[in-house]
């Protein structure tokens, strides 16, 4: 799956001023479409020591947004032209083709189980699974609780990646993101 | 499979001989006569070293071996031990393995089977919502419930009602972390009935309300510090899953069935209680004396709980999902600890004349104790860990079990403070420490067991401890030592 009418932009600043001015910026244009924050430490991909200046508050914290392209375009202009009010700055800019993340769960709940299979049976449309198989173990002997041998008498557990359209991997991974039994792998833009 | 079986057997079929032979040897040199605990060497504790740490290693390495055949395993040990043993020492061997048998071992099942019968008659339902307030209001009741029918009987009764009531919440290992701290661990402080280790002390004249009044400060105070932090981080998750404005009401309909059976339970008590207080004499079973009144208690113990199973409907048990696996597994594995655990308290009883002299001179404090028998009931079974420390105080003391009851009476002249001191570490360690791993206590793993097959994502075995009980109880813990000890 590939989709071009999308960028990462990594914005250097204050967090929360930054999601607050995207977020109102979009809202007072009437915009319909969607900007997908991500804070990541390695925004930009920057080197190490800039990380650690980061950290003790000598350098600006980083955000990745994933806006489409003629988003982009009119949110430059708005925080160039205000560049004084906003303190805030684009560090890079890039296509993004592809988005995807890597999921993987375990549990010894059946109906856990069940949901969790159902779930990814019926995926949204757009978006790709790969390299997901489900492993189940039944262990009937396992049945019933105990105390100092506690063993399971069903089990599943599987990986896998999924990737598409931007908005829909992360809005995917936003609902994902509340799932306890379900750990979730940093977003990836390619 | 069966390769590392076999690999296996003959590896604890040598150590069996290995044993066997060093008994042999050291026995013809011993000079049999002051007593065992006088001339058994350390290592003869190499088997009780072996069932605990089996025990505790058995289900994290090798969990479907362990399944399988961990009775085995136990009986392994205590064959391990108990032949030579009697080969050496023969009548004097057999007596000992009589008395704790007799004395230790069976009431201490027949407790366990009564409090686990009757507690799992006791079904919590309801349409609970998992806020912070209830939820901590469960943890609460299940606290207050643990020390009346023991951390595991509570345990059963209260985590599925915590589980259902918190369903639709997203993040919920922190509610059953914590409900392994205080309801399977730390709620069973205040009376003997509440946690093996103090109702071994009960066996061995610890009198029935010392522990509920000398161990009231520590266990208030750790509880409430336990409540308040998880009350506080609930508070924080709960806010995260639930936006302002999509609260609902909080609907709380608690129902208890099956309600008859604290009846049983207070015939429980009643019955230790008496054995507590009324002297009956004795009759002795070869050559154990068995006092009347203690046999009587274990009667009348076992007449509750077959009440409870007459007159509770299988629909409650199911409830519960009432099995009888837990007991089977603890009447296992103890038979071989109580077998094994002979050559330590028989060593430790024996205090400077025994093998472990050295070892009574490091521990000198209460806070040593309670960090000892902490530290060691972290990772393998309380209840023999609170015995070897109970006969560890005895023998540095130079004092009898019989002198026990006087020690203890603080307004008695033979009051011995330094005895209740000890003996007040010995008790919390055990029993608020069991806490610290899932190893620890025997409800731990079957609380994380219960919530896995709920769907609750529980930490690992590290995890557990990296994410909560070091950085929530050690400190407290640290408190602790620094207030009462």
């Amino acid at each position: 799956m590939t989709n071009s009418s999308y960028v990462e932009v990594v914005l250097e600043g204050s967090v929360e001023l930054i999601k607050g001015f995207v977020v109102g910026f979009l809202e007072g244009r009437g915009i319909q479409g969607k900007a997908v924050f991500e804070e990541d430490d390695s925004a930009g991909e920057e080197g190490s020591l800039a990380q650690l200046l980061r950290l003790v508050s000598l350098k600006e914290d980083r955000i990745r947004v994933v806006v489409r392209k003629e988003i982009h375009d009119l949110l430059e202009d708005a925080l160039q032209r205000r560049k004084r009010d906003v303190p805030a700055r684009i560090v890079s800019v890039r296509d993004v083709r592809e988005v995807s993340f890597d999921f993987r769960y375990h549990t010894y709940s059946r109906q856990a189980g069940e949901e969790l299979k159902e779930f990814f049976r019926h995926l949204p449309e757009g978006l790709q699974l790969e390299g997901y198989q489900p492993r189940e173990v039944l262990n009937p002997d396992a049945k019933g609780v105990e105390a100092y041998a506690p063993e399971h008498d069903y089990e599943v557990e599987a990986e896998g990646k999924i990737r598409g359209e931007p908005v829909k991997v992360v809005e995917l991974y936003d609902r994902l993101k509340h799932v306890e039994l379900i750990e979730l792998g940093e977003i990836r833009t390619a | 499979m069966r390769r590392i079986y076999l690999n296996l057997f003959s590896l604890l079929a040598g150590a069996f001989l290995l044993f066997f032979f060093a008994v042999e040897v050291y026995a013809s040199e011993a000079h049999v006569g002051s007593g065992i605990g006088a001339v058994l060497p350390m290592w003869a504790c190499l088997p009780f070293v072996g069932i605990l740490l089996s025990i505790a290693l058995g289900p994290l390495l090798v969990p479907h071996f362990w399944h399988k055949h961990y009775g085995k395993v136990s009986a392994f040990w205590a064959i391990v031990f108990a032949l030579p043993f009697l080969l050496a020492f023969r009548g004097e061997a057999l007596y000992h393995i009589l008395h704790i048998y007799l004395i230790d071992y069976i009431p201490f099942i027949i407790l366990l089977w009564a409090l686990f019968t009757i507690a799992g008659g006791i079904a919590v339902g309801g349409t609970l919502r998992g806020t912070p307030a209830v939820n901590t209001a469960m943890l609460l009741v299940g606290t207050i419930l643990a020390s009346w029918v023991g951390t595991t009987g509570a345990a059963m009764v209260m985590i599925r009602p915590v589980l259902r009531a918190n369903r639709d919440r997203e993040h919920k290992a922190h509610i059953a972390c914590f409900f392994i701290f205080l309801v399977a661990n730390i709620g069973g402080a205040l009376t003997p009935l509440g946690d093996p280790p103090l109702f071994l002390g009960f066996l061995h004249n610890v009198p029935f309300f010392w522990v509920t009044k000398a161990i009231l400060p520590h266990m208030l105070f750790t509880a409430c510090i336990v409540l308040s932090i998880f009350f506080v981080l609930d508070s924080i998750y709960y806010r995260k899953e639930h936006p302002l404005g999509e609260k609902g009401e909080n609907r709380v309909s608690l129902e208890i069935r099956g309600a008859h059976n604290f009846l049983f339970l207070a015939g429980v008590v009643s019955m230790v209680l008496m054995s507590g207080y009324w002297k009956a004499g004795y009759f002795p079973v070869w050559g154990v004396e068995v006092e009347i009144q203690n046999f009587l208690r274990d009667a009348g113990i076992i007449a509750m709980g077959l009440l409870s199973l007459r007159f509770t409907s299988e629909k409650l048990r199911r409830a519960n999902e009432f099995g009888w696996a837990p007991i089977v597994e603890v009447a296992k594995l103890f038979a071989g600890i109580f077998m094994t655990i002979i050559p330590a308290i028989a060593i430790l009883k024996a205090g400077s004349e025994g093998a472990m002299a050295p070892l009574l001179v490091l521990v000198n404090e209460p806070a040593h104790y309670f960090w000892a028998a902490g530290g060691l009931s972290s990772f393998l079974d309380n209840a023999p860990t609170y015995l070897t420390f109970f006969n560890m105080a005895l023998g540095k003391l130079g004092m009898t079990e019989a002198m026990v009851p006087a020690a203890l009476d603080a307004a008695a002249t033979t009051a011995h403070p330094v005895f209740a001191g000890y003996l007040k570490a010995i008790s919390a360690g055990a029993v608020f420490m069991g806490a610290n791993t899932y190893i620890g206590n025997a409800p731990n793993f079957m609380v994380k067991s219960i919530a896995e097959e709920a769907g609750v994502a529980m930490p690992s075995f590290f995890g557990y401890m990296l994410k909560y009980s070091i950085p929530v109880l050690i400190p407290v813990f640290v408190l602790v030592t620094l207030i009462f000890f």
